[in-house]
């Protein structure tokens, strides 16, 4: 054996010498996409990445990127489950599979039962959940009773993977209220009592503090709870920094910077309305939805509908969910298996380019099959982590 | 006193390499503008955690970006030239010298090339399995089998 005064020099440096807030600035950098690798590499590597710190250095080095969240329930669990879109750690360059998969998220907490009917809306790096009921007892019931109220708020937050509550609301909401985010404000509608008066309230994240909006003059649709107690039921979207509002074939808009709501006239913006009965998300401020097998935009500058050019390769759909992914559109959808007795969930990301200012380009980066499932599923968003 | 781009100073590595370099480049390394505004720097500087080898190609860096930088903010032409450069700079490099690069720009406290050399670690992260990772970055998997098996199992419907 050689005394360790003989050990050459040059003997390889580790990467874990580096300092520990050298290893950050490494590891920050890499894309979240493919932390599950990383955590398989060795110990000290799984727990950089599973620290705050991490997210801090990501947060300071403006290398935050969004990634995808799932949130599915199937008839044979109890709880729903949460998912997010990840590289696999086990690839092989061999096969033909786009590298991506779904990886379920390990954080059992009673935050996750009451999740699958409520609205739901992503904001930084925090997936927020309002109203609805949380009481997991009823869970059974719920399925078929997805109307009970409470005015909590719950937060999922997307680093750590926990769950912790925001302040409530001021009013009891169930689980079919809207939320929009709007100029980094969550605007919720909906889902309340109809004989209360303020029916619109706004939730500043940074601040945590909640507020009213005067609501507008319009007719509503009505449903009725459990206890037939009439329910206000509304959409919102939240575009251009406004929020719209649909009621029972009334839409109106509210500029927050004037604390003013307008009339939709049928000259003007009636026709975003068609977005909200369908798929649709927001892109860089721009209103897609699909329907019929094809993706459409919203061009506000002349007020009319223009189809996604380009989009080519995908396999045919009978509906699919869309979600912005930081410039980019995500687009999942449900399946039959061959054989018909499963679901496969499909998961394909669509790079957009704008030509000639009044044109928008689709681009199919890649689209997979993720998971195998029993059936139904309900929730998807983006998150910046 | 003599303008920035006369002026020159010595600066020494660990293993008594010494190398002459405007006031300009010295500058772009934080700490050594520390010891010049000290008004500490008659002499060589020693500079005791940095080889020749590592040193030559810092100062290589150091004055790349004093002679091509970009004119202000919106020469996006200018930025882009000098991206290519880094880019072209550090495949140079095997990952040892990588680190002893961060290491070196660390104690000298020069962020663009901190920023570089901690990029290309992350940028060679991608697309490798755990395994390659760890013969690329010299880690040891310190995981039992059962413990390997069992972080994979946690994902294990999903990555099956």
């Amino acid at each position: 054996m050689s005394s360790p005064s003989k050990i050459p020099l040059t003997e390889p440096i580790s990467i874990l010498s580096l300092h520990q807030d050298l290893l950050l600035n490494c590891l920050a950098r890499v894309s979240r996409l493919d932390y599950p690798t990383l955590s398989l590499v060795c110990k000290h590597f799984r727990s950089t990445i599973a620290s705050s710190e991490i997210y801090k250095t990501r947060q300071l080095l403006n290398r935050t990127e969004k990634c995808l969240y799932f949130c599915f329930q199937f008839p044979s669990e109890p709880n729903p489950l949460w998912f997010t879109l990840c590289r696999n750690p086990n690839r092989t360059v061999a096969n033909k599979s786009s590298g991506y998969v779904m990886v379920q998220i390990q954080s059992p907490n009673k935050h996750l039962h009451p999740m699958k009917w409520s609205d739901l809306v992503a904001v930084g790096s925090n997936i927020y959940k309002f109203g609805g009921s949380d009481d997991p007892l009823n869970n059974e019931r719920k399925r078929n009773v997805p109307w009970r109220s409470s005015s909590s708020v719950s937060v999922l937050d997307c680093r750590s993977h926990t769950w912790h509550d925001a302040p409530s609301m001021g009013m009891m909401r169930d689980l079919s209220a809207s939320s929009s985010l709007v100029d980094g404000k969550i605007y919720v509608a909906g889902g309340c009592d109809l004989n209360s008066s303020n029916r619109i309230e706004v939730f500043d994240p940074k601040t945590q503090t909640w507020g009213y909006v005067t609501s507008p003059r319009i007719s509503v649709k009505e449903t009725h709870n459990e206890f037939c107690v009439k329910r206000v039921l509304v959409e919102t979207l939240g575009l251009e920094g406004k929020l719209y509002l649909f009621g029972n074939g009334e839409f109106v808009v509210y500029n927050p910077k004037e604390d003013s709501w307008s009339p939709i006239g049928m000259e003007e913006d009636s026709d975003i309305s068609c977005a909200i009965n369908n798929r649709h998300c927001v892109v860089d401020d721009v209103l897609f939805y699909w329907e019929k097998g094809v993706f459409k935009w919203y061009d506000s500058k002349v007020r009319s509908w223009k189809e996604l050019l380009g989009v080519v390769g995908l396999p045919a759909f009978k509906w699919c969910e869309m979600v912005d992914l930081g410039g980019k559109m995500a687009v999942w959808w449900e399946d039959t298996s061959p054989n018909g007795e499963e679901g496969q969930i499909w998961c394909a990301e669509i790079a957009l380019e704008r030509r000639h200012g009044d044109e928008i380009w689709g681009y199919v980066e890649w689209f997979d099959l993720m998971l195998t499932v029993e059936a139904t599923c309900r929730y998807a968003l983006s998150v910046s982590v | 006193m003599a303008s920035s781009s006369t002026n020159k100073f010595v600066l020494k590595s660990n293993d008594d390499v010494s190398f002459e370099v405007t006031e300009a480049v010295a500058r772009e390394f934080q700490v050594i503008a520390h010891i010049i505004d000290d008004d500490c720097a008659k002499k060589a500087i020693p500079l005791s955690n940095v080889t020749g080898e590592i040193l030559s190609k810092m100062i290589e860096y150091g004055k790349k970006h004093i002679e091509e930088a970009p004119v202000d903010e919106e020469d996006e032409e200018g930025k882009k030239k000098l991206q290519i450069w880094d880019e072209e700079f550090m495949k140079q490099f095997n990952m040892e010298i990588v680190f002893q690069l961060i290491l070196a720009s660390n104690y000298l406290n020069n962020k663009g090339l901190l920023d570089l050399t901690c990029c290309t670690v992350a940028d060679h992260i991608k697309d490798m399995t755990p395994d390659e990772v760890r013969t690329l970055f010299n880690v040891k998997n310190d995981y039992t089998t059962e413990e390997e098996e069992e972080i994979r199992k946690e994902n294990s419907w999903a990555f099956e």
